[in-house]
């Protein structure tokens, strides 16, 4: 299993690392279709700083035991190779109140809110890569991996707990300015949550749409 | 490898999504007052062990499609059985007894020795 994981880690991370060599570039590394990057003029653009920081507003959906409602985060980027940034975020959901808990004829607790219910706080990190070879002009996809810690709270049940979710998503970035972007993507979660009141180990999952303003740091 | 990521993460998300329970906070919860309910709570040990979410009724249509509306507490919506064994879901000390519905008619529920 060890050298499965590291097999696997080299596979994720190998294109990108290459990249950063000293000496590098797109050009050099990518093949045939970087070409484009040349005459889009996209890639002087992206050859901004090596770290960035940006806001996102948006909605996640929850349910049962995993919050959802208005999602705000902000998040640090620090660039590990032309295409590979480390991502670190803190992120809050905002949802409605309202009990959804109660207990079975077993005297077993269940939960189930809807998709809007709930608070949660997150700190979490990951990669984030631009897909490069499917640029257009300023638009540049990216997808991204990460792992995050949650405290999760739904006050009128007095249900609350820590959820570990894995993450992963993406989106499509248009940088608009050597200092700044926008992008929009979308998120999944889901991992285990460690909540009270008898619930114990719970799944964990959430899905949301973000729209962020990124800003380059000279 | 990100094929083989995504779909490791379907398959962990998928596990939340089963089913829980033939009661809820509406009907047939356990409950010790109205807040453990949606509606109010019936929690007189002896007549429902336990405690009995329940809803007010004015006939069988406010009541969910395995439960009737009967005379008792104001009118509620409670389970509707045959036998004893149609009661054993809801625990010890439930049974299938004779009530009134809400018309006057003779039904039978489940309710506490």
């Amino acid at each position: 299993m060890p050298r499965q994981l590291v097999i696997a880690l080299a596979l994720l991370f190998a294109p990108g690392v290459a990249l950063a060599q000293p000496g590098g570039s797109i050009e050099e590394t990518t093949g045939d279709g970087d070409d484009e990057l040349d005459a889009s003029g996209g890639d002087e653009l992206d050859a901004a700083a090596g770290q960035e920081i940006g806001g996102a507003l948006g909605f996640e959906a929850g349910g049962r035991v995993s919050p959802g409602g208005l999602q705000l985060t902000g998040y640090h980027m620090f660039r590990l190779s032309d295409v590979d940034w480390l991502e670190s975020s803190v992120a809050f959901t905002v949802g409605g109140a309202g009990g959804a808990c109660f207990r079975d004829r077993q005297d077993v607790v269940i939960c189930d809110h809807g998709l809007v219910n709930g608070l949660a706080g997150e700190v979490a990190i990951g990669i984030r890569r631009f897909l490069a070879d499917y640029r257009q002009d300023r638009f540049i996809p990216f997808a991204r991996v990460g792992v995050g810690a949650r405290f999760v709270n739904f006050s009128t049940d007095e249900v609350r707990g820590v959820a570990i979710p894995a993450i992963i998503g993406g989106g499509v970035r248009a940088r608009l300015t050597h200092q700044f972007a926008l992008s929009a993507g979308a998120t999944a979660r889901a991992g285990i949550a460690f909540m009270n009141k008898g619930l114990g180990a719970q799944p964990h999952f959430t899905f949301s749409i973000q729209f962020a303003a990124e800003f380059a740091l000279e | 490898m990100w094929a083989t990521l995504l779909v490791t993460f379907v398959i962990v998300a998928s596990v939340g999504c089963g089913a829980s329970s033939n009661v809820d906070r509406e009907i047939g919860a356990r409950c010790d007052n109205s807040d453990d309910c949606n509606e109010r709570c019936l929690a007189d040990p002896v007549d429902y062990p336990g405690g009995f979410c329940s809803v007010f009724c004015e006939s069988d249509g406010d009541c969910s499609s395995d439960t009737l509306c009967v005379a008792l507490e104001g009118g509620a919506c409670l389970f509707g059985c045959a036998t004893n064994t149609d009661c054993e879901f809801l625990g010890q000390g439930w049974l299938c007894v004779a009530a009134a519905d809400i018309g006057g008619s003779q039904v039978m529920i489940c309710r506490g020795s």
